[in-house]
This record gives structure tokens, C-alpha cells and sequence, in this order.
């Protein structure tokens, strides 16, 4: 669930450049904005919809909003990193009747990050543009997005065999990946209703949504000095929608999860003003690619908090889940992954790698008596006031 | 050393002559003043016009631009595929029309158009802020199709907030256009608006184009390869992009206005020199009055070292006095006049800003030092005359002496005449015409050396003839002037120069005047003038208007012409390019041609005839039959030949014109809308009338301005005086200063010649008629000083007007004489002149003869 992912990334980056994002993607936010877009049409998400392959990788311009977005958890000659892409991109109402090739219609906007313990907190860089023939483009058949100029340029792109090819050439850092799903797991996982996923009470709030599990992460990065070979599990999410999400969420609890046994474990809850849950879901898929639904309800239990020293914003970075299936136990590779745009946008929010631990292999010291049986991303927003603009 | 001493000398001068004292300090603070004010006022609009310059810039390390407006849009995708570029954003830059609430008039407001995210990265100070109140809030508007985004000045002027709708006419319709928001990156007092980049190529007439791309590239890459690699290109319009820096516009902004800040620095520093001369003169005579004290000091053992040193200590004590003064009263000078009437001086260069003061050390230090050396150059010679001093020789003489210098004055002023002329034949220096300066600089001070021996010539002339029979008073003060007339130098001194000045500007300006009067009448010989402001990329008259113009009753024939932008050189500012109507058989009727025309032999049939202004064919070194490649937009592979065909003058655009045939234009850029037009009427028409119709037919254009010919006669004119009115202002403090130099030197004179004024009064000379032959000689020496001053200044002025003109500003003018003026000037001076001096000598005749004989020991 990657809604959060794309409110934050939008507004951690984009807003100073690019606010209309944040209307564009979530027009819940403020209903007056909701109002003036519908003015300009976009396609419903509907149920019964059955998604086609390889043609649904691709990108889908009539609606309003999609994203491709890959976390991953890796090994290196320097230790664990964590390692974060997103490809965004976002229909507007504007300038449809415009012939100018800078007609502002289709927006393409990215992100990545690393997450290096010994650097003590994120490394990051983004792109926003609007459509722009080869450089900042993405196709309508299969994932395949470039944005940047040649010193800058990005890419995620599906093979034929289905690998995901994905290079980043950022001032900071740059990382050239390839990510293949394990022999099992060969089709996306359709999230919720074979693809159709719910996101509030209006039947036309929802997304299609699938995700690739498991991949089999192989490549390198430089962040300072030599490059370094990686290698790991990653996780893809690909998602599109014309209408998200409810008006009362104040924030969101997300994670990603790769099992060593294989397994995947995707869980969400959306939280109110009050902190309570609003809105939870997970899912469980098993190491051959069938699902499981969880059977009893869904609890995020902080453990520890962190407490940013720049934002004194205070986020449950160690958390206890527990599905109904599952008991688990969630700590972060470092604790400082905050992401801080105040000099730009003014939101703030927490998106890091992490390991699991099941429960059951902790003591009551918080002892920690075996390995970790899964890694993944965790995602936390809303805890650095308000979020609304 | 000898400190005490002279300090109770220089206290001694001090309490015997306060008064020229003071006066020669507030001559030298008027100098530093008016020098330091100006420069001031100049360095702030320069400063002034960096900022905003660098505020619509952004950070871009190069831009990309045409040698028109605008270039093709397929050049960015060219330069998007350089591997060598770090960042490129394209923007569209233009005025748009729009009405001034405040002042209810149509006005224009800058624009850039741009792309935000792009943008970001080079030019972050113009992102648009879009306003959190606004209806469907504040994040869905920057991209909207209509949102334009004001600064917080534009609002201001504008009379407009978020949410207010801004038609803007462009190309005969109105666009309206919502304010959606702010640029808060941008100073308060940058009036600009903003748009999004795509909704401008569309609603605003620029589809396909942009007016520049900023660029940054990757560390190591020489631009001019980059540049010439992007050139080869096939993409249209790529041959003729250019790379500048984006300083390039301060640049071309302080070359094209150095000239003009230059003349009105060196314009101040007149007022300096006469501080110097009153400086010199009030030392002369106070040193003339201490010598009977020096002299006995001298004797009692004070070296001719410590006279040196009394005398150069006074004038720096007058100097830093002076200069202090005159800093506090050039800063006053400077805030009052950014305050009053902002940055420009009257040059149009800043016109409309109102810059803040900015005060950088170095002026102040510069012109602290001017003022100090002025002081110190004026008492230069008294302290030589007085360390060269024989005090036994002067003790028993008991009266002042006439110290001679090595050489005669008659001979430095030779040597000095001839400097000047060959000065004269040097070149300008970087757009700068010292050299001509320093030519003046010698003229002006041979004309004051010689005036003493000229003195001296004519008066012995006159005491040899019957004129001076008629009167015994006069035939005294002639024969006193005849023995004594290195000691009128002083006093005559400040008046030569200063009105030499004064004559030589008057000249000049008024020349200029008459000369821009004449071109008027050459250059408007329509009745009615109309032009459209253009907004997009081509001219706004289309065909259907002109036919509907043509076609409007009581108009006898109407030619349409088309100007635009041209970039020649990325160091100068754009040439403007006008395609009108010109009769290549006889050229002259539609422009103001000087001098000859190109021979027919040496016409070149290949090559398409310009005609080009004065200023470029001095800025760009054309003379005519030459051959010039022009960066016009051309469908033909082969570059277009032109050949200047003639030179017409033209004072208007500074930064140089070309004329060409619209036939010609038309044919090689098939841009074929226009910009303006000239009207002839009808004898029986109404111009008024006309008027009216005119804008009948126009009504879809905005900003739309039609005047006649005489309006725009007496507009220009104004705009002449007014842009003169600061050389008027300085002249007058010249003359006011020159004044103060007469009103001194005759009352310290007079005071000085007490002691003979008694031995007169012993002969039996009544008080009436000491004051007569004091008045008599002063008003000899005057009317001799503003005579030949007005020689002199005729002489600067052929300087000025062949030379210092052409090479600063590249236009020329006939010399005309402005008699009335001059006169009227001359004889101020002569009367005020004659009247200070009659005052002082009633004053100092007043004593009785026995008290005037004896106070002087």
C-alpha cells in the first residue's frame, strides 16, 4: 500500500515546485479542490476489471495518478542498506486542448533513496518534469520510465524476461539494480479484489493495485567512494487511481515485508486524529504466490520511539504487529530515516528499512534470542503535525 | 619642527580672513558634492538594475538566446540531448499590455513564462507562489491554464489580488488570465508576473517558441565547443542561437550608459576644478597679506621650509574641510535625488527605478582625495611664490612681491594648447573619450595662464591710446592693471574657467537641442503616427487591419513599418531593425540621410541595402559600401549579404538602427505583420476626427498609442531638457561658484590694497572716487575674464561637439550659438561682479587715510 508513500513523497519534495501534486493525488484533502477537478474527467476504478500483462505494466495516462515503486533490503561489502525508488506519475486537468510541448498533462515525478547506517541517515535525491519526449517519458505497454537529462538520468524498465532494470545517476549517489521475482512467485500479486483495491467507503475510492514480492535484487552503488556490489530482496508496488482517499486520515502505518521462508507480508492501517485505526489491511502470500487473508484484526504496537532531533517529531520506529497469522516484531536498520523538507514543503515523515523478528523470539528483555526472519520497509507519516497543507 | 608656529600662523590667517576661507571650503565641498551626489545616484541605478536583471536571471550559468526575440522550441530538445548539460530551462520573456489602475493608463508588465520544476534549478527566485485563499486551493494553480502569478509590486501597481481576473490583450484578442498567487522569491519592489510555460505558448501567441533557455553545463565544458557543436545541428533556427553569460546585460546596460554617467562625473568635477582655482586665489592673497609677518618671522629664523609647509597645511586643512563637507552634502545629495526623482539622471537609461542608496568606500575615499587634491593643487603655487620669498628684500620693501616662475605663463599655455590639440587627434579610449577630456582639461588651462599676460597687453594697449584721456580714474586703473597685472591672475583665474565651462556646456547643449529639433522635422514628416505594442513574436497590425486602416476616409497615404530586437554582438545591446518603406533611388526623403550616399558602381548586386544609423555605424565600425552579415531569420541556406547603402542620423536609439525596405524584410523573414504606421491626411481632414476612426478600426489592440507629429515633437523635446536639466542644474553651480571666486578675490584684493587706498586718500582721492577705480579695474578684469572665458569656451565647446559626442554616444550635430544665453550669463556675472567688488572697496576706502596707512604693518 503505497498511498502514503506517494502523499509524502509528493509533498516531501514536490510542494514547493509542484503542490498541485498533492491535490492531484489526493483530492481528498480538501474538498474544494476535489470539486473544481472533477470538472475535468478521469476514468473510474471499477471492480471486475481484469488486469492484462504485460499491457498493465505499463503506464495507464487516463488516470489521474499511478506509481512504480520499489524498495529493497540489501547486503554489501559495507553492511546492510536499504535502497528506495519511486516513478510517479500524475495526469492534470490542466492544458488538454494545449498543442504546446509544454503543456503541463502528464507530470512525471521521482524519488530515490539510500539508507547507509554508517552515514546516519537518508541519502536522497528527486526529479520532477513534466512529459518530455526522452527525457522524461514512460511507456504505455510496458514499465519502462526515464526522467533526467543524461548527467541525471533515471530508469526503470521491464524486460522481456521480466527483470526490472533500474539506474539512478543522482549528485549524491547512483545505483544500477536489477530486480527479478523468484521462479514461484512469476505473476504480480493482485492486491485486493484480484487487482481492484478498496481504499475508503466511496466505491469509487480505490486503486488497481499488484505487487511483485520477493525480487531477487542484484547490482551496485556508489554513494562516496568505490563502487560496491549489493545484493538482496526488493519489493515493487505498481498502483493507479483516480480517487484515493478518505478526508479524516491524519497519517499511515505501512509496511513491505520479504519473508527469509520466501513468504511476503503487505499490511497498512490508516490512522485518525484520535491515533486510532481508521481503516487496516493485510495480506499474507505465500512463497509459491497464493494469498492469505489475515483472520483476526490488525494491531501496530509501538515499542520504542525515536525522537527526531531537527523536527522533535516522535515516530514508533520499532513496532509489534500482529495479523491474526502473525506476531512480529519490526525494528529499523538505523533509526534516523527521517525525511525532512521543511526548507521546502513543511512535511516531515519517517520511511525506512527494516528487519522482523518474530515476537515469540524475543524475550521480555527485549533480547533478541534468534535471527531476523524478514526485511522489508516500514512507513510512517503523520506524526510530525499536521499534514494537511 | 615648526608645528606651533604654523599653527599660530594658519590661526592668525584665519581670524584676518574668515570669510574667503570659508568660502574656498564651500567651493570645494560644492565640488565634492556635486561629484560624489551624481556618482552616487549612478553606482545605486546601476546597482539597482544588476539586481533586477539578476532576479529575472536566476542562477543560470549561460542563456541560450536568438539573435531576434525568441527562438525556435525544437532547440531545447537539441540542447536536452547534450550530454554536457546539467540543466535547461526554457523561459518567455515579454511585456504584456495591461491597464494601470492607479494611474488609469494601459501599461505594460514584464513576464516570464517558464517551467517550475525546471526552473527550480536555475532560477529559483521566480517560482510563483500560488495564494492558499484561492477557490479550489492553492495547489491546483500553478499549472492552471489561465493562472498568472503577480509580485507583490505588480499587485501592488496593478491593484489586484488573488483571485482577480487580468485580461491581457495579445495578437487582437483578450486572454483573461486569474491572479493565482505570488513570487515570493523576488524583492518588493520587482514588479514581474509569472506564468506557467505551456499555458504562455498557448494563450500568449508563442507556440514553438521560447525567448531563451538557461542553461548550466557539466564542469569542464568549454562552452564555445558546446555552443559550436549545438550549431551544426539541423534544427531549425539553431544556427543563429548565441551563449552569454547572464552578466552579459548588466555589461551591455553600464556600456551603454557609461558614456553618459562618465560626461556627468566629469561635469561635477568642473564645479571641483573652479573650488581648486578659488582655492588658489583666496591662498594667493592671504599669502600676499602674511608676508610682511613672514618675512619678520623669516628673519628672525623660520625657513623657507616652514612658509612651504604654512601654506600647504592651510590647503589640506581647507581640502579635508572641504571634502568632509562636501561628503555629507553629496550623500544628502544622492538620497534626496533617488528619492525625488529616482535613479536617472535624465540619461533614460534607469528610467522608473527607484533605486535604494548604495554607498560603497571607494567613491567616498576617491572623492574625499578629489577634493583634497583640488585644495592642495590651488595652494600649490602660493606656497612655491612664498618659499622662493627673500624676506630681508621684502621686510624693507615693505609691500608684496611679484614672484616670477622659470617659465612664462605665455609659454605653458603653448606648450599646453598644443598638448591639447594633439590630444585631440587620439581616438576614444574603450568607449571613452579621454582623451578629449584631457584635451579640454589643457585648453582650459592655457586660457587661464594666458590671461595675465593678456591682461598686461591689452592694458598697455590701452594706456598707449587716447581712450584712457577721457577719464583720469580710468587712465589710473589701466595703468595700474598695466604694471600690475599678475596680480589681478587670481581673481581672474576662477572666472575664465568657470566660464569657459559654462559656455562651452551652453554651446553644446544647445547645439544638440537644435540639432534634434531639425531631425524631428526630418524624421516625422506624416501627420499621424500609430503603434501597437508588440506582444507576441510578430508585429500586431495584420493584414486585414492595414486594409481596414487604408481604407478609412480622409487618409491620403499611409506607410506601415515593422521594427524588432536584433542581437549583433551579445556585448552591446540590441540593434533595432526597422522595415519600412524607403525609395532606394533617393533614400533621403524617407530618412535623414548625412553625408553621401553609396555609388551606384560600387553597389553590389547581391547584397540587400541597409541603412544604418549613426550610432551603429559607430558602435559596429560600418561605414558605407560595406558588406554585413546580419543573424536575420532566413529560409536560404547561403547567409544574406546586406550592404550599407547609407548613414542617416538618428538620435533616438543610442544603441544604434537599421533600416531596411519592407519588400526586402518581407521577403527574407516572410514575417510580414507590422508594428506601426505613418499617416498622411488629407488637407480637409479632421485630425481629431482621424483619431477617432483610427481607433475605431484598432479597437482589439491594446496599448495602442496614436500621435501626431508635433506631440511627439514637443515630447521629444521634453524628454531633451529633461534629460539636460541636471547639465543645466551643474552649470549654474559652475557659474554660482565662479561668483563666489569674484565676490572673494575682490574683497580680500580690496582689503589688501588698503594701505594704497590710504596714500590715495592722502593725494587727496575722495572715498567715491577709490571705490570708481576699483570698480573701474574689477570691472575691466572681469569683462576681460568673461570674454576671453567665453573664447575659450567656444573652443571646449567645438571639442565637446566634434569630439567627445561622437565618441561617446556616435551621433554628430551642427554648432549653434545660443547668443542670448550667453550673454544674459556673461553680463550676470560682470554686474554681480562689479557690485562685490564696489561693496568691498567702500568698506575698505571707509577708514580714514592715516588708520588705512597704517593698519597694514
Amino acid at each position: 500500500m503505497t498511498i502514503m508513500k506517494i502523499q509524502s513523497l509528493s509533498r516531501r519534495q514536490f510542494l514547493k515546485n509542484a503542490s498541485p501534486i498533492i491535490a492531484l493525488v489526493a483530492p481528498g484533502i480538501n474538498p474544494s479542490i476535489a470539486a473544481e477537478l472533477d470538472r475535468e474527467t478521469y476514468p473510474d476504478v471499477v471492480p471486475g476489471r481484469q488486469l492484462v500483462f504485460p499491457k498493465d505494466h505499463g503506464a495507464h495516462r487516463d488516470y489521474r495518478t499511478e506509481w512504480w515503486y520499489l524498495t529493497a533490503w540489501l547486503q554489501s561489502s559495507n553492511g546492510p542498506i536499504g535502497l528506495q525508488v519511486t516513478f510517479f506519475r500524475s495526469r492534470t486537468p490542466y492544458g488538454r486542448k494545449n498543442p504546446s510541448r509544454f503543456a503541463p498533462k502528464q507530470l512525471i515525478l521521482a524519488h530515490a533513496a539510500l539508507a547507509i547506517p554508517e552515514h546516519g541517515k537518508l541519502i536522497h535525491d528527486q526529479q520532477s518534469w513534466r512529459e518530455t519526449k526522452s527525457v522524461a517519458q514512460f511507456s504505455d505497454l510496458d514499465t519502462d520510465l526515464t526522467i533526467g537529462l543524461s548527467n541525471n538520468r533515471w530508469r526503470m524498465k521491464r524486460t522481456q524476461s521480466d527483470q526490472y532494470e533500474i539506474s539512478i545517476k543522482a549528485d549524491q549517489f547512483q545505483f544500477n539494480i536489477t530486480a527479478t521475482p523468484p521462479a514461484q512467485m512469476t505473476a504480480p500479486v493482485l492486491q485486493g479484489d484480484a487487482g481492484y483495491s478498496k481504499k475508503g467507503s466511496g466505491a469509487k475510492q480505490a486503486s488497481y493495485y499488484y505487487s511483485r514480492p520477493q525480487l531477487q535484487i542484484e547490482g551496485e552503488y556508489q554513494a562516496d567512494g568505490n563502487k560496491t556490489a549489493i545484493s538482496g530482496t526488493g519489493w515493487l508496488d505498481h498502483e493507479w487511481s483516480s480517487e484515493l482517499l478518505g478526508k479524516d486520515a491524519v497519517g499511515w502505518d505501512w509496511v513491505g515485508l520479504n519473508f527469509d521462508d520466501g513468504s511476503a507480508l503487505m499490511a497498512f492501517q490508516m490512522r485518525s486524529d484520535s491515533g486510532s485505526a481508521l481503516f487496516s489491511t493485510a495480506r499474507h502470500i505465500t512463497a509459491n504466490g497464493q494469498l492469505r487473508e489475515s483472520n483476526g484484526p490488525l494491531q501496530f504496537e509501538p515499542l520504542r520511539f525515536w525522537i527526531s532531533p531537527r523536527t522533535s517529531a516522535r515516530y514508533p520506529v520499532s513496532l509489534r504487529l500482529q495479523t491474526g497469522l502473525i506476531d512480529i516484531v519490526i525494528e529499523p536498520l538505523l533509526d534516523d530515516q527521517e525525511l525532512d523538507s521543511r526548507g521546502s514543503t513543511g512535511v516531515i515523515y519517517w520511511e525506512g528499512a527494516v528487519q522482523v523478528w518474530l515476537s515469540q523470539d524475543i524475550d521480555r528483555s527485549g533480547k533478541k534470542l534468534k535471527e531476523p526472519v524478514a526485511r522489508g520497509y516500514l512507513e510512517l507519516t503523520g506524526y510530525a503535525g499536521d499534514l494537511s497543507i | 619642527m615648526h608645528f606651533a608656529l604654523i599653527r599660530w600662523l594658519a590661526i592668525s590667517c584665519w581670524r584676518q580672513q574668515p570669510a574667503p576661507l570659508l568660502a574656498a571650503i564651500f567651493a570645494i565641498a560644492m565640488g565634492v558634492s556635486l561629484g560624489l551626489g551624481i556618482s552616487l545616484v549612478n553606482t545605486s541605478a546601476l546597482n539597482e538594475f544588476d539586481n533586477a536583471i539578476s532576479q529575472i536571471n536566476g542562477e543560470a550559468q549561460y542563456q541560450l538566446t536568438g539573435a531576434l526575440d525568441w527562438i525556435d522550441d525544437d532547440v531545447l530538445s537539441m540542447v536536452e540531448q547534450s550530454a554536457d548539460v546539467i540543466a535547461a530551462s526554457p523561459a518567455i520573456s515579454m511585456n504584456i499590455p495591461i491597464d494601470d489602475r492607479l494611474n488609469n493608463k494601459p501599461t505594460t508588465l514584464p513576464l516570464i513564462a517558464l517551467d517550475i520544476f525546471r526552473a527550480a534549478k536555475v532560477a529559483p527566485s521566480l517560482l510563483p507562489r500560488a495564494d492558499s485563499s484561492f477557490a479550489g486551493g492553492a495547489s491546483s494553480r500553478v499549472f492552471s491554464d489561465n493562472a498568472i502569478f503577480l509580485s507583490a509590486a505588480a499587485q501592488r501597481n496593478l491593484q489586484l489580488q488573488a483571485g482577480d481576473q487580468l485580461p491581457v490583450l495579445i495578437n487582437e484578442s483578450t486572454v483573461i488570465l486569474t491572479v493565482s498567487g505570488d513570487v515570493p522569491g523576488v524583492s518588493n519592489d520587482t514588479s514581474i508576473a509569472i506564468m506557467d510555460i505551456g499555458a504562455a505558448q498557448f494563450s500568449l501567441g508563442w507556440l514553438g517558441k521560447l525567448s531563451r533557455i538557461d542553461l548550466r553545463l557539466a564542469e569542464g565544458v568549454d562552452a564555445k565547443d558546446w555552443l559550436a557543436a549545438l550549431k551544426q545541428s539541423n534544427v531549425v533556427g539553431a544556427a543563429n542561437v548565441r551563449l552569454d553569460r547572464p552578466d552579459v546585460k548588466k555589461q551591455r546596460m553600464s556600456n551603454l550608459s557609461r558614456a553618459y554617467r562618465v560626461n556627468l562625473n566629469v561635469l561635477a568635477l568642473v564645479a571641483l576644478l573652479t573650488g581648486g582655482f578659488i582655492v588658489f586665489a583666496t591662498l594667493d592673497l592671504a599669502v600676499t597679506r602674511l608676508i610682511p609677518t613672514l618675512s619678520l618671522v623669516s628673519v628672525l629664523g623660520a625657513n623657507s621650509v616652514v612658509r612651504l609647509r604654512l601654506v600647504l597645511i592651510l590647503s589640506v586643512v581647507l581640502g579635508v574641510l572641504g571634502s568632509l563637507l562636501g561628503i555629507v552634502l553629496g550623500i544628502a545629495l544622492a538620497w534626496a535625488l533617488l528619492g525625488l526623482i529616482g535613479g536617472d539622471l535624465g540619461g533614460g537609461f534607469f528610467a522608473s527605478t527607484r533605486p535604494a542608496l548604495s554607498l560603497p568606500a571607494s567613491s567616498l575615499a576617491l572623492f574625499f582625495l578629489l577634493g583634497v587634491i583640488a585644495a592642495m593643487a590651488g595652494g600649490l603655487s602660493p606656497a612655491l611664490k612664498l618659499k622662493a620669498l627673500s624676506p630681508a628684500h621684502a621686510l624693507k620693501s615693505g609691500q608684496s612681491l611679484a614672484l616670477e616662475s622659470k617659465m612664462s605663463p605665455l609659454m605653458m599655455s603653448c606648450l599646453l594648447f598644443c598638448a591639447g590639440a594633439l590630444l585631440l587627434l587620439l581616438p576614444a579610449i574603450n568607449g571613452l573619450p579621454l582623451a578629449a577630456y584631457l584635451a579640454i582639461a589643457c585648453w582650459l588651462f592655457a586660457g587661464v595662464l594666458v590671461v595675465s599676460p593678456l591682461l598686461g597687453f591689452i592694458a598697455s594697449a590701452l594706456s598707449r591710446s587716447s581712450f584712457t584721456n577721457a577719464s583720469p580714474l580710468l587712465m589710473m586703473a589701466i595703468l595700474r592693471l598695466n604694471n600690475a597685472h599678475s596680480r589681478a591672475f587670481p581673481a581672474l583665474a576662477g572666472v575664465v574657467a568657470s566660464f569657459a565651462l559654462v559656455c562651452a556646456m551652453a554651446i553644446m547643449v544647445y547645439s544638440f537641442r537644435v540639432s534634434v529639433d531639425h531631425w524631428l522635422e526630418e524624421i516625422l514628416p506624416a501627420s499621424l503616427y500609430v503603434r501597437a505594442p508588440t506582444t507576441g513574436t510578430s508585429g500586431a497590425l495584420n493584414n486585414e487591419l492595414r486594409a481596414s486602416l487604408s481604407a478609412i476616409e480622409g487618409i491620403d497615404r499611409i506607410e506601415f513599418a515593422r521594427s524588432l530586437d536584433l542581437i549583433i554582438d551579445p556585448e552591446k545591446p540590441p540593434v533595432e531593425l526597422i522595415a519600412r518603406t524607403i525609395d532606394a533611388a533617393n533614400p533621403g526623403q524617407s530618412i535623414p540621410i548625412t553625408g553621401k550616399l553609396l555609388n551606384l558602381s560600387m553597389k553590389d548586386d547581391s547584397c540587400i541595402t541597409i541603412y544604418v544609423s549613426e550610432p551603429a555605424s559607430g558602435i559596429y565600425d560600418w561605414a558605407v559600401g560595406d558588406t554585413v552579415l546580419l543573424p536575420l531569420p532566413s529560409d536560404s541556406t547561403d547567409p544574406t549579404c546586406f550592404q550599407v547603402g547609407a548613414i542617416w542620423r538618428d538620435y533616438a536609439r543610442q544603441s544604434g538602427a537599421i533600416a531596411i525596405n519592407s519588400a526586402d524584410y518581407k521577403r527574407l523573414s516572410n514575417d510580414a505583420s507590422v508594428s506601426s504606421a505613418s499617416v498622411w491626411l488629407k488637407e480637409s481632414a479632421n485630425e481629431t476626427e482621424l483619431i477617432g476612426k483610427i481607433r475605431a478600426k484598432l479597437e482589439s489592440l491594446p496599448a495602442l498609442s496614436i500621435r501626431s507629429a508635433e506631440d511627439i515633437r514637443t515630447l521629444s523635446l521634453t524628454i531633451f531638457d529633461r534629460s539636460f536639466a541636471v547639465t543645466y542644474a551643474l552649470e549654474a553651480v559652475a557659474l554660482l561658484v565662479s561668483l563666489f571666486g569674484v565676490a572673494t578675490t575682490y574683497s580680500g584684493e580690496a582689503l589688501s590694497r588698503m594701505r594704497e587706498f590710504g596714500m590715495l586718500r592722502h593725494l587727496g582721492i575722495t572715498r567715491r572716487q577709490i571705490a570708481t577705480l576699483f570698480v573701474y579695474e574689477s570691472v575691466f578684469c572681469i569683462s576681460l575674464g568673461v570674454l576671453w572665458g567665453a573664447l575659450v569656451g567656444s573652443a571646449i565647446s567645438q571639442v565637446l561637439i566634434q569630439r567627445v559626442n561622437p565618441q561617446s554616444f556616435n551621433w554628430s550635430m551642427q554648432t549653434h550659438w545660443p547668443l542670448t544665453q550667453l550673454l544674459v550669463a556673461a553680463l550676470v556675472l560682470v554686474v554681480l561682479g562689479a557690485c562685490t567688488a564696489t561693496l568691498a572697496a567702500r568698506k575698505s576706502a571707509g577708514r580714514g587715510p592715516i588708520d588705512a596707512v597704517r593698519t597694514d604693518w
